[in-house]
């Protein structure tokens, strides 16, 4: 099973509110000592409650896709990407609750899913395309003036 | 029984209401529709005659959305039905009327990381203790969720003579604390694991787990038992019958071992049926009560002990379990 990569800013958002919020204590990766959070699955985490009901079940895991979706807006990105510009918080919350519910799924999984949801910093950004957009537009004297000052020509 | 035929007389005349997008009428299925119809009988002597089918659906969704809180809302009313003014001459003499009422209202903050002076990086998994300690003395961190959900039909023939009437209703509430709120501190629930976190080694040490405050949920239903062997020993048949069910689970972190998290999971449910008759109360199948403990190790061993009986799946007072969960990768 696929383990978590450092560079993708998605599985270390994963990560990090998995630990944060007491769910899991395993490491990034796989050491000697303990298999990588990336391998875990989501019956082992600490929210999973197999001794309770499935409707039970999906309301805590709709709980825990919110809390994570808080926990990335704030600290990470409020981009999405393009397929999920449109979407609501609740549209979105059920997205990420269909992993959490299913026990098979692993929080590589679910890094996954966050990453086709969510554009990271180190992803490029809407304001690339804003920016590209304006390149051409003409700028007023005074707007030049400001950005020289600031050491933009 | 005889077989009728029916004859869209004047299928055209379709009465709709218009869309209105997210915030009113959604979908191409949606609005009035009402078919005048022609019936005529397939065989025998009696004569044709003329009626109507119709058609209502009506969902109403209202979102209210803000950054960090939710409330989401969805109504749907469905009737359908075919009626003929000569009720003898109708071969679908059957109506239906749906309401289902879906509510669902859930605010969520995260805990606080990487103030002025911190050592923690949300961004780099590396100060993933550091992060930690602070989620630990984070006042927020909360989550609350409200579910609630109504679901009510009628079923009858054209002139109400036979119905059947289901009907259910829940409301789930889950109340996450903050990491370093009074509730999660006092949670009295969490006392014993959190002794034994502390002594094992566990990450959280003595500190609470806001994942042991209880998560309730409340459901009323109305029950068809056509499969209830007992019930039908001592009434004779099934009716139908209400039933109140309490359901109330908890999740908290043991310990650890081997470098791995053990898990206690909790769920206790109870099931009383509303207004049993007396002999079903003297039979003791009115109320049932069910308690499953599980102890597991991350990829590991899982012991269950299950106590008390479950409506629909009455084997066993108490069963101990012991297994070992395999990996397939």
């Amino acid at each position: 099973m696929a383990e978590l990569d450092r560079s993708k800013q998605a599985d270390v958002s994963a990560f990090m509110f998995m630990r944060v919020n007491g769910q899991s204590i395993r490491p990034f990766v796989s050491t000697d000592a303990s298999p990588g959070m990336g391998t875990q699955k989501m019956s082992d985490l600490t929210y999973f409650n197999s001794a309770g009901s499935q409707d039970m079940l999906k309301a805590v895991a709709a709980q825990i896709a919110h809390m994570l979706m808080v926990y990335i807006n704030t600290y990470y990105t409020q981009q999405r990407e393009s397929a999920f510009e449109d979407k609501t918080v609740p549209q979105i919350v059920r997205v990420f609750a269909d992993v959490l519910v299913d026990p098979g799924k692993t929080v590589h999984d679910l890094a996954s899913t966050v990453d086709k949801v969510f554009r990271y910093k180190n992803e490029g950004s809407a304001a690339v395309p804003v920016a590209a957009m304006t390149a051409d537009q003409p700028l007023s004297a005074a707007v030049k003036k400001r950005l020289e000052r600031i050491g933009i020509n | 029984m005889k077989h009728m035929l029916a004859w869209a007389a004047l299928a055209g005349l379709f009465l709709s209401l218009p869309a209105h997008g997210a915030s009113g009428l959604a979908g191409e299925d949606q609005g009035i529709v009402v078919t005048p119809k022609y019936f005529e009988p397939s065989a025998g002597s009696t004569s044709g005659g003329m009626g109507f089918s119709y058609k209502i659906r009506k969902s109403i969704t209202s979102t209210d959305l803000a950054k960090d809180a939710y409330r989401v809302a969805d109504l749907d009313f469905k009737a359908d039905g075919n009626v003929a003014f000569n009720r003898n001459i109708n071969p679908a003499d059957f109506l239906k009327t749906g309401l289902e009422l879906n509510y669902v209202a859930q605010y969520a903050s995260a805990v606080a990381q990487g103030g002025p002076g911190s050592k923690c990086d949300p961004t780099n998994p590396d100060t993933v203790q550091a992060c930690e300690e602070e989620a630990r003395r984070s006042k927020a961190g909360d989550a609350l969720a409200l579910i609630a959900g109504l679901v009510a039909s009628v079923e009858s023939d054209q002139r109400f003579e036979k119905r059947n009437e289901t009907f259910g209703a829940h409301l789930t509430t889950l109340y996450r604390p903050a990491p370093a709120s009074f509730a999660n501190q006092a949670n009295p629930l969490d006392w014993p694991f959190r002794l034994v976190r502390g002594l094992t080694g566990h990450p959280m040490g003595f500190s609470p787990s806001p994942d042991a405050f209880p998560k309730v949920r409340l459901a009323v239903e109305r029950v068809h038992p056509s499969k209830d062997k007992d019930r039908t020993a001592i009434l004779g048949d099934t009716p139908d019958y209400n039933r109140a069910n309490v359901e109330i689970d908890m999740t908290s972190p043991v310990g650890k071992l081997q470098g791995r998290q053990v898990k206690f999971e909790w769920s206790w449910r109870y099931f009383k049926e509303l207004g049993p008759p007396d002999a079903i109360q003297a039979a003791g199948l009115d109320q049932y009560r069910y308690s499953a403990a599980a102890l597991s190790l991350d990829s590991g061993w899982k012991l269950t002990y299950a106590t008390g009986k479950l409506p629909l799946g009455r084997e066993g007072d108490a069963v101990w379990e012991l297994g070992y969960k395999i990996k397939f990768d």
